[in-house]
């Protein structure tokens, strides 16, 4: 078990659900926190009668759906007053390719809103993306509810479950997710020059 | 060559044919590894699975960072009995880690694990 886990758990243990609504919360934040892993090993717990599964997974939701919604509303407020303040930033803003993920988002943000909910860092920048631009919040929120609900539902099940067997679990997840994002990556390399094509075809477009 | 390995598409579907399968190989290959070392275990029937649950918890499980809260819910301990049998004073028990309570009261903190799982092996073969 990692030392970052090791000292997250008992945290969990002392606190119970107020623990586990902190973490969740800043871990959708983006602030490194094992999420998954947390939320595996509270099921665990729960499938050995610590704590109750349907509580965990309530506020699990509510902690993620929260957190999501601070930073889409705060990029959605201030985000272009901030990011035109910062020399790179404001770069990116100008920037044609960014106004090409902008509206690609805009146009289609169902799938990459539910989609992103199961990545960290995917999530953070779909939210900001969708503050910054123009994709409605009731629009984002269906989405946003959905995609959580499915990532908590996915994780959950897999702790309570397997109940006792949760660290292997967990191991499992996390090489396998190593394999996943260099599969993401292959894909990406072999059909870089059909995006930058396509990309090419949108900016000409515009 | 590296045009060609570019752009023909056969040589790209087989190349992610082949990760696919080596991937499902690999992944295979783990859950074996892990069931095989006691890491990770399934039961097919989820009736079972909650009845095999219950069974599976071992004092052995133990470690030094679980609170003596949720050692006394998952061993079905009586609140009182290890606070008792430790001659624990410190007002924060049963939500008190093992270690710290081991490190404040300067314990040496592996014996003190040992002597707790002793204390819990004894309770549940006095329970039988």
């Amino acid at each position: 078990m990692g030392i970052l886990t090791q000292a997250i758990l008992p945290f969990i243990l002392l606190y119970k659900y107020w623990a586990l609504f902190t973490l969740t919360f800043l871990a959708s934040l983006a602030i490194p926190i094992p999420a998954g892993t947390i939320l595996i090993a509270s099921a665990a717990f729960a499938s050995q009668g610590y704590f109750n599964i349907i509580t965990i997974f309530i506020i699990v939701l509510i902690a993620n759906i929260a957190g999501d919604n601070v930073s889409y509303w705060l990029a959605r407020q201030y985000g272009k007053k901030i990011f035109s303040y910062i020399k790179f930033t404001k770069k990116i803003l100008e920037s044609t390719n960014f106004t090409l993920i902008e509206k690609a988002i805009s146009s289609h943000p169902g799938f990459i809103v539910f989609i992103s909910r199961f990545e960290v860092l995917s999530t953070l920048s779909i939210n900001i993306i969708c503050g910054l631009g123009k994709v409605t919040y009731k629009k984002f929120m269906i989405f946003e509810v959905m995609g959580s609900f499915v990532n908590v539902i996915f994780f959950i099940l897999i702790g309570y479950f397997f109940g006792n067997s949760w660290q292997a679990v967990n191991k499992l997840i996390g090489n396998f997710s190593i394999f996943f994002f260099l599969f993401i990556f292959l894909i990406l390399s072999i059909f870089w020059k059909k995006i930058i094509k396509n990309l090419k075809k949108e900016k000409n477009k515009l | 060559m590296k045009k060609y390995f570019l752009h023909h598409k056969k040589i790209k579907i087989i190349i992610l044919t082949i990760l696919c399968i080596t991937s499902l190989i690999w992944f295979i290959y783990s859950v074996i590894e892990l069931r095989r070392s006691g890491e990770l275990r399934t039961n097919n029937s989820i009736r079972k699975h909650y009845a095999y649950l219950h069974n599976t918890v071992s004092v052995n499980n133990i470690t030094a960072w679980m609170t003596f809260d949720y050692i006394n819910v998952i061993f079905k301990l009586d609140s009182t009995y290890l606070k008792n049998a430790l001659m624990i004073d410190d007002t924060r028990y049963p939500n008190i880690r093992i270690d710290r309570y081991a490190k404040n009261h300067n314990i040496n903190n592996q014996v003190f694990l040992r002597v707790t799982q002793q204390l819990i092996t004894n309770y549940i073969n006095n329970k039988k």
